[in-house]
Order: C-alpha cells, then sequence, then structure tokens
C-alpha cells in the first residue's frame, strides 16, 4: 500500500526534525526529492527515511587511524559536528586564518549573514537540512596576496558510531591573489550508520588559486550527502580533486560557478562502488562571464551489486563567449549486476564557445589483458595493472600520500 | 548586442514568410470544438467504426483524464486548452477515392503547392503516397500495384474498417496507452492517419510516403500510424508534413507504432515543416508526438528525421530492442530558428543480446530559438555484448540561441558497450571566409557548410526526400548567421 | 594590376603593416619573401578580405577599383584568388559541390549563364590533370582528411578552375616535399600568361627555383625594404633575414 503525500510528509518532517535536532526545521518550501525531481531521477533518498539519527551532543572518539600521519600539514579535526582541538592545529600566520567556523563566527557574527544559509539551501532538500541542522567545521579566510599553499589544511570530519547525524559547515575564502590547498578528509566508524551531511562553501577571488581534495573514505553504513559550491572571480583558478574511495551510500553535489572572466577550473573525480553501494555525483559549472575555461574528468568503476550515478552539467549562459569546456566521463563495469547511470550534459546560451563532452561505458579490454597475460602476469594481476591505468588519470591530482591510499581501497575490491 | 544589431540579414530572414502558409478553401465538415465522452462517440460514428474500436477509445479517453502533462522537458509555452479544440475535421467534399483522379482539384492544388505534388510523385514513380488532410486521408495511390504483392496500404479508418483484426492485434502494443499523456489523448481521439503491412518475406517495391497536413483553423491532427513489417519483409516509409499559417497555436500530437519482426527491416523518414509559428513567436504548431518501433530477432529500424518546423517540437522516436541481434539507428538533423523550441531525441532500450544502436543528431540553432537533444541508452542486463554509439553535434548560428545535450545512459550488463560523444561550437569563421574567398555568397556559404554539417543524416534519406531536405536547411537558415 | 599605397594595418593594438608600397604590372609574377612575422600572410589575408584585419592607413587599387571597398565574396567575384596556407576543412561539402557552387555564384553575379554540367566536368578533368589531384581526392570533402601537400594541390586546383585574374599564393611551398612543390609549381606556370598576374609569398628561394618570379621584394617589420629581380632570392638565401633586418 503506497503511502499518501500527506503521510509521507508527516513521516519526512518527524525524521527531519530528529535528524537536525531541531523542533520545525525550515525547508523553504522544498520538499523530499524522489525520483520524479530530474536531479534525483536515480537516486532514492528515501534510503535516508529508514534511519533512526541525530546530531550528537558531544563527539565521540576520532579514528584511531588518522588520515596521511607523515604528511605536513596544518589539522582541523572535527569529530560528530565537534571541533577536537587536541587534536587540531588552527592557527594564524601572515594574516590568514586557519580555524573554526564556530569560533568565526563568536568574534564576527556578521559572518553569518554574509554566508547566509548556503546557496543550495533554498534549492535542494539535504542543503536546507544541512542548514537546519548546521554545525561546527572549518573556517579558512587567506587575505590578498597572501600565499599560504606550501603547507596544505587537512580538514577531518568524522562520524564515530551509530545513529548519529552531522552536518558539518565549512568556509573558505581567498581574497584577491591568496593562495591555498584544502584537503578535506571525511571517514566513519564501522558501526556508523548515521548520516554525514557535508557543507563546503569557497569565495575564490580575483588571481586566487585553490586546490582542493575531497576523500571520501567512509567504512559502515553511514550515508553521505555533501554540498560544494565554489565561486570563482576572475582569472582566478581552481581544482578540486574528488575521490569516493569508500562509502555506502552518497550523493556529491558540486557546484562551481565561474562569476569574473577568464577564469579556469579543473575537476577531477572517481567512484567505485561494490556490493550493495551506491555513489552519485553531480556536478554543475556555471559560465557566466567570458573566456573562461573549465576541463572535467570523472571515472567509475561499479562491481557487482554496485551503482552509480555520474551527472555533469556545463552550462553556458549567455554572453559568456569564448568558452572552452570539455567533459569527460568514463565508467567501466567489472561485473554483472553493476549499474551504472550517466548523464553528461550541455547546456549552451552562447554561440562563440567550445563545448564537448564525451561519455563512455564498457569493459577492459580483453586484448589488453591477454596481452598481459602472455607476458606472464596472472589474470587477477592484470586486472589490478588496468584497474590502475584506467583510474590513474583521475587521481593524478591527489597528493602522492592521499593517492597511495585511494588506489589500495581500489585495488581491495577487485582483489576480492 | 543582439544578433539582430549585427546582422541585417538575420532581420530579413526572421520576417520571411512561411513558404506553406496558405490554406486550402475546401468546405471542411468539423465537430464543434470540446473533449467528452460524446466527442469520441460522434467521432467514432462518423469514421463508421466498429464497437471494439469505440470501447478502445474510451479507454484511453478515461486513462488520459488521470493523467498530467509532462512538463521535463526544455521547452516553454503556455499549456493548451483541450476542450478548445476541434477533434475532427474532414474535407466535407469527400467521397470514397479510388485512383488520385477523384481528388478533389482543391486538394490537389495544395498538393502541388506543397512541393510534393502526386503528379510528380507518381513520375518519380516508385512512391505511393497516403494524404492526410486535417484529419481524414484523402488518397492512397498505387494500391493496387501493392495489393499484388500482398501489401497493405491504407488509410488508418479504413484499416480498422477492411482489416480490424491485423490493427486490434498490433494497435497500442507498441506505445501503450498510458505511455504518456499525449500518446493517451492520440489514442482516445485519433482521426486518421495510415496503416501498413508487408507479409513475409516481401521487399517492398516503392516508398510509401504519407502527407500530413494541417488545413482548418483550431484543428488538432492526431494521426496514427502502425506499420507492421511481417518476417523477413523490408519497407522504406516517408512522412511530410506542413501546415497553414495561423495565430493560434495548433497541436499535432500523432503516434507511429512500427512492428518489426523477425529479420525486416523498415526505414521511416520524416520530414518535417510544420508552420513554425512567426518572427515573435505566434502562432505554429506544437508538435507532440510519440514514435516507437519494435525489434524482434535481427530486425532493424532506422529513425531518420529533417525537423525544420513546428513551434514547439517535443518527439523521440524509439526502439525497443527486443529480438537477439537487432538494431536500431537514429539520424535527425533539427534545425531551430526564430522562436522555435525543440526537444527531440531517441531512445534505444537494448534487451536483447548484440544489439546494436546507433545515433547521430546534428542539431543548428539560430536566432531566439532553443534546440535540445535529450536522448536515452538503456542496457538492461539481458543486453549481452550490446553496443551504442552517439553522435550528437550542435552548431550555433546566433549568440541569441541555446543548444543543449541532455543523454541519458543506462548500462546494467558488464558486455555492453555505449560510446557518446558531443560537441557544440558555432559556424567556423575560418570555413564561411574559406568559401566568401571562393567568390559565394554568405547565404550560400551557410547553405553549403550546414548542408556539409548535416550531410551524415541527409544521406540515410531516400533519393527525392534528401534533395527536398536539403533546399529546406537552406531555406530554413537563410540570412541567420549572428 | 594591383598597386598597394602606404598600406598600414593591425590586428587588435598590434600594428603589423607600416606603410607598405607594392605594385603589380598586368601579367607579372612577384614574389615577397621576408622573416616570420614580417606581415606575409597578413598581406594576403587583407588582399582577401578578412575581417580580423583593420586597414587604418593607405589604399589598395585593383583594376582602377579601390579593392578596401569589397568584401571578400566581391573581391573574389573580381578576380582575386587566395591560395591559403592553412587550407580549410568543410566536413561533409564535396570539392565538387564546392567548385559548383563557387563557380555558379560568380557567374550569376557577373550576370552569366550558369555552366553546364558537361562542361563543368570536362574543366574539373582538364584542371585536376594539372596538379595530378586524383579523382578520390575530387570526390572526398573539402580538404577533410587531405595530407598537407594534398590540400595544397588542391587550392592549385581550385585556383585553376576559378581562373582568378590574380592569384595571391600564401606560402604554397610549406609543408610541400619535392614532388609536391614540383607538382605544384608546375600548376602554377602552366596558368601564368600575360593577363594573369601572381602575388608568391614564401619564406624560402626553393619555390622560386619552379616559378620564376619577375621580381623580388622583401618585407620585414611591415614594409618593403628591398626590391629587385629574381637574383635577390638566392642573395637573400645566402645571406639569412638577419642581413635584412641590418639593412633596415
Amino acid at each position: 500500500m503506497l503511502a499518501t503525500k500527506e503521510d509521507r510528509g508527516v513521516k519526512v518532517a518527524a525524521w527531519a526534525a530528529e535528524a537536525t535536532g531541531r523542533t520545525n526545521p525550515d525547508f523553504a518550501g522544498l520538499t523530499f526529492p524522489t525520483s520524479r525531481d530530474e536531479r534525483w531521477r536515480y537516486t532514492r533518498a528515501s534510503n535516508m527515511l529508514g534511519r533512526a539519527m541525530h546530531p550528537a551532543t558531544a563527539p565521540g572518539s576520532a579514528p584511531a587511524q588518522r588520515p596521511l600521519p607523515n604528511l605536513d600539514a596544518h589539522r582541523l579535526v572535527f569529530v560528530d559536528g565537534h571541533f577536537m582541538a587536541a587534536l587540531s592545529t588552527g592557527v594564524t600566520l601572515d594574516g590568514a586564518y586557519i580555524g573554526t567556523w564556530g569560533e568565526s563566527i563568536k568574534a564576527n557574527p556578521g559572518l553569518l549573514k554574509t554566508w547566509g544559509r548556503g546557496a543550495f539551501a533554498d534549492k535542494e532538500w539535504f542543503a536546507a537540512l544541512q542548514a537546519e541542522g548546521s554545525q561546527d567545521g572549518a573556517c579558512i579566510y587567506v587575505p590578498k596576496g597572501v600565499d599560504i599553499s606550501s603547507k596544505p589544511i587537512v580538514v577531518e570530519h568524522h562520524l564515530s558510531g551509530a545513529g548519529i547525524a552531522a552536518h558539518p559547515r565549512n568556509i573558505v575564502c581567498l581574497e584577491a591573489g591568496a593562495k591555498a590547498e584544502v584537503l578535506l578528509w571525511t571517514s566513519a566508524s564501522a558501526e556508523a550508520d548515521g548520516l554525514m551531511n557535508l557543507a563546503f562553501d569557497a569565495r575564490v577571488d580575483e588571481k586566487a588559486e585553490l586546490k582542493l581534495e575531497f576523500v571520501q573514505d567512509e567504512a559502515g553504513q553511514s550515508a553521505h550527502v555533501s554540498h560544494l559550491h565554489l565561486t570563482q572571480a576572475a582569472d582566478s583558478k581552481i581544482e578540486v580533486h574528488t575521490a569516493t574511495a569508500r562509502a555506502h551510500w552518497l550523493r556529491n553535489d558540486l557546484h562551481i560557478e565561474q562569476i569574473g572572466e577568464r577564469a579556469n577550473a579543473t575537476f577531477h573525480g572517481c567512484f567505485a562502488p561494490g556490493d550493495g553501494q551506491f555513489t552519485d555525483h553531480h556536478t554543475r559549472i556555471d559560465h557566466a562571464m567570458p573566456d573562461g575555461t573549465s576541463s572535467e574528468l570523472y571515472k567509475g568503476l561499479a562491481f557487482k551489486g554496485g551503482k552509480a550515478v555520474f551527472n555533469g552539467k556545463i552550462k553556458v549562459h549567455q554572453d559568456a563567449q569564448r568558452i572552452e569546456a570539455f567533459q569527460k566521463n568514463s565508467n567501466i563495469l567489472l561485473e554483472r549486476g553493476a549499474t551504472i547511470y550517466a548523464k553528461p550534459e550541455l547546456e549552451i546560451y552562447a554561440d562563440d564557445v567550445r563545448c564537448s563532452h564525451g561519455c563512455t561505458t564498457g569493459q577492459f579490454d580483453e586484448e589488453a589483458v591477454f596481452y598481459l597475460r602472455s607476458r606472464g602476469m596472472p589474470e587477477a594481476a592484470a586486472r589490478r595493472l588496468l584497474t590502475q591505468a584506467f583510474m590513474a588519470e583521475s587521481i593524478v591530482g591527489l597528493r602522492p600520500e592521499a593517492r597511495e591510499h585511494v588506489e589500495a581501497l581500489f585495488l581491495e575490491r577487485i582483489h576480492a | 548586442m543582439s544578433a539582430s544589431d549585427q546582422n541585417p540579414l538575420l532581420d530579413e530572414f526572421t520576417q520571411k514568410e512561411y513558404e506553406f502558409g496558405f490554406t486550402t478553401d475546401i468546405e471542411s465538415d468539423r465537430i464543434p470544438p470540446g473533449l467528452t465522452d460524446d466527442t469520441i462517440r460522434l467521432l467514432s460514428a462518423k469514421k463508421e467504426e466498429p464497437q471494439w474500436m469505440l470501447d478502445w477509445r474510451l479507454k484511453a479517453f478515461e486513462t488520459w483524464k488521470t493523467m498530467e502533462e509532462p512538463v521535463w522537458a526544455h521547452v516553454d509555452y503556455t499549456p493548451l486548452d483541450y476542450q478548445k479544440i476541434c477533434y475532427y475535421a474532414a474535407p466535407k467534399s469527400k467521397p470514397q477515392l479510388d485512383s488520385l483522379d477523384d481528388v478533389d482539384p482543391e486538394m490537389r492544388r495544395t498538393m502541388d503547392k506543397l512541393g510534393i505534388s502526386t503528379e510528380e510523385q507518381k513520375r518519380l514513380n516508385n512512391v505511393a503516397v497516403d494524404f492526410v488532410m486535417d484529419s481524414v486521408s484523402v488518397s492512397t495511390s498505387f494500391k493496387k500495384t501493392l495489393a499484388e504483392k500482398g501489401i497493405i496500404f491504407c488509410s488508418m479508418g479504413e484499416a480498422i474498417r477492411e482489416h480490424g483484426k491485423l490493427v486490434r492485434k498490433y494497435l497500442g502494443s507498441v506505445v501503450p496507452v498510458k505511455d504518456n499523456f499525449f500518446s493517451a489523448l492520440n489514442s482516445a481521439v485519433f482521426t486518421d492517419g495510415s496503416f501498413c503491412y508487408i507479409p513475409p518475406g516481401v521487399r517492398c517495391p516503392m516508398e510509401l510516403s504519407t502527407y500530413f497536413r494541417i488545413n482548418a483553423s483550431g484543428t488538432g491532427q492526431f494521426e496514427r500510424t502502425l506499420i507492421v513489417a511481417d518476417k523477413g519483409s523490408y519497407v522504406s516509409y516517408l512522412e511530410g508534413c506542413t501546415a497553414p499559417q495561423r495565430d493560434e497555436n495548433q497541436l499535432h500530437a500523432a503516434v507511429v507504432e512500427i512492428v518489426a519482426m523477425d529479420e525486416s527491416e523498415v526505414k521511416y523518414s520524416t520530414v518535417q515543416n510544420w508552420y513554425p509559428g512567426d518572427a515573435n513567436g505566434v502562432g505554429g504548431v506544437y508538435n507532440f508526438v510519440t514514435k516507437r518501433g519494435i525489434c524482434e530477432t535481427r530486425a532493424k529500424i532506422s529513425w531518420t528525421q529533417v525537423e525544420t518546423g513546428s513551434a514547439i517540437t517535443w518527439k523521440y522516436p524509439s526502439c525497443i530492442l527486443k529480438g537477439d541481434h537487432s538494431i536500431g539507428e537514429f539520424y535527425s538533423v533539427a534545425v531551430t530558428s526564430g522562436r522555435q523550441q525543440a526537444d527531440t531525441g531517441t531512445k534505444m532500450i537494448h534487451l536483447g543480446k548484440g544489439t546494436h544502436s546507433t545515433i547521430i543528431s546534428k542539431g543548428i540553432s539560430a536566432g531566439r530559438s532553443q534546440n535540445s537533444y535529450r536522448g536515452l541508452v538503456q542496457m538492461t542486463a539481458g543486453a549481452d555484448n550490446a553496443r551504442n554509439f552517439s553522435q550528437c553535434d550542435s552548431l550555433l548560428m546566433s549568440d541569441t540561441s541555446g543548444a543543449h545535450t541532455f543523454p541519458y545512459i543506462e548500462i546494467s550488463n558488464p558486455s555492453a558497450k555505449v560510446e557518446h560523444e558531443a560537441t557544440t561550437s558555432r559556424i567556423g569563421e575560418d570555413q564561411m571566409f574559406y568559401c566568401l574567398q571562393r567568390g559565394m555568397t554568405e547565404e550560400q556559404a551557410i547553405g553549403l557548410i550546414v548542408n556539409g554539417y548535416a550531410k551524415e543524416v541527409l544521406n540515410k534519406l531516400p533519393m527525392e526526400f534528401a534533395v527536398e531536405a536539403q533546399k529546406l536547411l537552406a531555406i530554413s537558415l537563410e540570412g541567420s548567421v549572428g | 594590376m594591383l598597386k598597394i599605397t602606404n598600406l598600414h594595418a593591425r590586428i587588435g593594438d598590434t600594428e603589423i603593416l607600416r606603410g607598405l608600397n607594392l605594385e603589380i604590372a598586368t601579367g607579372e609574377v612577384h614574389a615577397v619573401m621576408g622573416p616570420n612575422g614580417s606581415g606575409k600572410s597578413t598581406l594576403a589575408s587583407i588582399l582577401a578580405g578578412r575581417d580580423d584585419y583593420e586597414v587604418t592607413q593607405g589604399s589598395i587599387e585593383f583594376n582602377g577599383v579601390d579593392l578596401l571597398g569589397l568584401d571578400a565574396t566581391e573581391r573574389a567575384v573580381a578576380g582575386i584568388f587566395l591560395a591559403f596556407q592553412y587550407p580549410v576543412e568543410i566536413p561533409g561539402v564535396s570539392n565538387m559541390n564546392f567548385l559548383r557552387t563557387a563557380i555558379g555564384s560568380i557567374r550569376e553575379q557577373k550576370g552569366q549563364d550558369p555552366i553546364s554540367a558537361k562542361d563543368f566536368l570536362a574543366k574539373v578533368k582538364r584542371c585536376a590533370q594539372l596538379v595530378e589531384l586524383d579523382g578520390k581526392l575530387r570526390d572526398r570533402s573539402v580538404n577533410e582528411g587531405f595530407s598537407g601537400g594534398e590540400k595544397k594541390r588542391n587550392e592549385i586546383f581550385q585556383m585553376a578552375m576559378l581562373e582568378p585574374m590574380f592569384a595571391v599564393l600564401d606560402e604554397t611551398d610549406s609543408g610541400l616535399d619535392i614532388d609536391a612543390l614540383r607538382i605544384v609549381s608546375a600548376g602554377v606556370n602552366a596558368m601564368r600568361d600575360e593577363k594573369r598576374s601572381f602575388l608568391v609569398i614564401t619564406h624560402y628561394q626553393r619555390l622560386l627555383d619552379h616559378i620564376v618570379p619577375d621580381r623580388v621584394h622583401v618585407l620585414a617589420a611591415g614594409q618593403i625594404v628591398r626590391s629587385g629581380g629574381k637574383e635577390l632570392a638566392l642573395e637573400l638565401e645566402e645571406k639569412g633575414y638577419d642581413w635584412v633586418k641590418e639593412a633596415v
């Protein structure tokens, strides 16, 4: 028996109240996404409603194995949406601020007004949920002309146990000519079955450069929804490298808006869902001003019982002339019972543009497998090598330590 | 700065008159606008239909009433008032026609004006024509020649009366009534169309052709075409469309069903040139069409379309590749200019093993138009070693138009292979200059380059159609460089 | 036939031609040589009427007509032909269709009757022989998938078909092997007569061994800095362009 719309509404409202810890979360008229919404066509958000969860009043324990322990970096560690000062190294250097959103708005409540509820909050139900349940996260501010890119900033978000919903909010602001590198790392314990609902907003001013690496390595059964929104001004440069190394049920929204001329964006990503796992990467780039460039590459593997969605939209606005935008998505289904849904989109309203997308889905070239075997390589090793080769292009932008970690997780699955 | 400021040719173009915008002065027998059970009963009675047909229609009408008009397409229009449409308008002087010579002279002139004169068609000799004006079929030529081979080619109305068993078996078998809002509406109120049956092993010796035309004002045209190609048969079918210039929007909601049995082949070609509305977007045809074919083992369906008309086009000729090793093809050129909006593409549903599909789509956007490709490639779990190749190119001719690509790729079989490529670019300045340097005018250069760009698709059309289509492309784009 | 007086031209903010003077009489073949960036290709483009360049000063007179007042099509109809340095590919448009359209257009604009299919084909055959262009290339899309040499031969083939009064060969020798160079040159030489003039733009002297010019000009920094007979080309070959630059 299908639930009526009203029944469903009541159920969703009750769930949302619990997940945010607020009695009446405000969804600004948005309704819970269903497969009738084009952006949720292949994604069953209702998966979430069966999960009982609430925000943690105090943080659980941080993971014993912390990411990239040998990397020389500034570190901001959050567990269950709470800042872990003892594990972190927040600093002020050269006028740049590397700290928490919580501290920042205490010191300067005006920031709340500047950044609002986040760019997605009036468009996406889960972003509204994020805004309503919003918790602590990183706040990175780099003033005009300051370059702190020589030492990366690692931002860790961990979900420590069962029944927990975390809604960390992260803010990055690079003023004109500033440079920074951020490594966003999410993880979850094996017991985790709740939700990591993360927001990341970045403003990249003129001639500034931001490199963002985003590694998602979540054990357990928890769900992950993230909202990344980056705006870039004239002559700025953005690189985003997303690696979904492990996830049970995941939806990433990455939205880059070029609001100045000659902006340049590169965004790469990869995913490899295995049995019972689901990953959904939605990307969108808005070329709103002339002479911008963008280059996108997403690669996916799907194992038996795994499902993946890739939806990449390139939108070139009217009068945004001389845009060059390229997108590529390649996928391999490794076994029966795997499914990949790809939807590369071009929406072009200016005429002097060069835009293209290519999307392929297939399997390893059996000739190549045979070639390697004929050179004395066992089949499993041959497949591992080809997997590595296939994924390499999409993770080459990660720093070597992160790359090795991600690659190892992919290969582990091949082995099994 | 808008394109029209830059280029006076654009203005000239957007004010260019629709070549086929004349009305035919024929008395028509029409029933009052509006849609109720009674309308359908009246319509069915006028067409002297058997009871089963009426029951089918009434059921479809019930279904339609529960459905909502789709909104997902990348088009924007004022919703239609379905109660203001006239659902039946037949040329009044319609007799039972046996040959073209019996056709009303005025109607004959209409056909002549369309540039597809039946005389000429007859001379070309290998085309049998069914001419559907407003709602009913007025003439079917070459019936005798075809009958000798056992081929049935007649109006749908006649087929329902004379070949009820066949029609009843296949009608709605490819496009179910409840498939979508417009197919349900069509099922309830379709007035005429063409029916074609090719017996086993028969290669249809000539092109079969239907010309559709909306003539009376305020009428909707809901034709229904059913093509059944029995085992091992072959047929090439052509469809052409025009409509007169009118201020109000006219609705065209057709359904085309193709059944391609084992090892048969059906080629379906369309040159669509419905009235696109004027430069300000007033008037024009709403073309909401459902076309679909089903392929049994080793069968092949090939859709080729050249779309230059209609204010709004919503159309996805599709193939269900049910049988192993069956083949689906879709070749499309869609030109939009003025304020036209097109959302068109295809669906290739791969069910059988070793099934292949090819999609070649060429969009050309000029003026203030919006042109979208929307296509689905689905490789189901059983589609072992299935293949798809898609190439979707868009050419932009003005800075006020839009070109969009929305492919849906759904893969559930690890041995299936799908390749999709799409590009968007503007007409090459270098190419233009090269042509101009060789002495061509701007319009000739555009015509040449655009036809070259669309060649892969135009080549798939039967000869007579290809020439017509090339002319149409050039005319549609006159002076439209922005 | 052609008289260029004090021509100044620029693209964007960069001035490329700075007072160029050149006069070519009917029936003569002139060569313009010069180092990279001296303005050779700019001159070719301006003669053919490409919009990218802005003429800021000076005049070009062609058979008594102000050439700068004509658009690219009108210049072609008036009898100017440019053999492109980088011939453009036009997918889907066969060479034959392209030429038929071009010839048809020129004849129409001149008020002449259209060429008959028979005459057209005969002419194609004759001209193709001139540059040893085989049938397959004729039927292929314009320049699509052609090798560098085939593209250049195709340019000369088009020139032969269109029978211009004045042809500009823009670095037609670049990218040619010795056989192609011979073929292309033979094609050009076959078209030389007392009514037709040529402007041969090249970087190297070797083309001028095959197409022997009446006059040679050296272009540097947007001006003709030296003019002489065919021996000037040899002198350049020997001493290099630095010698000219020093002379400036």
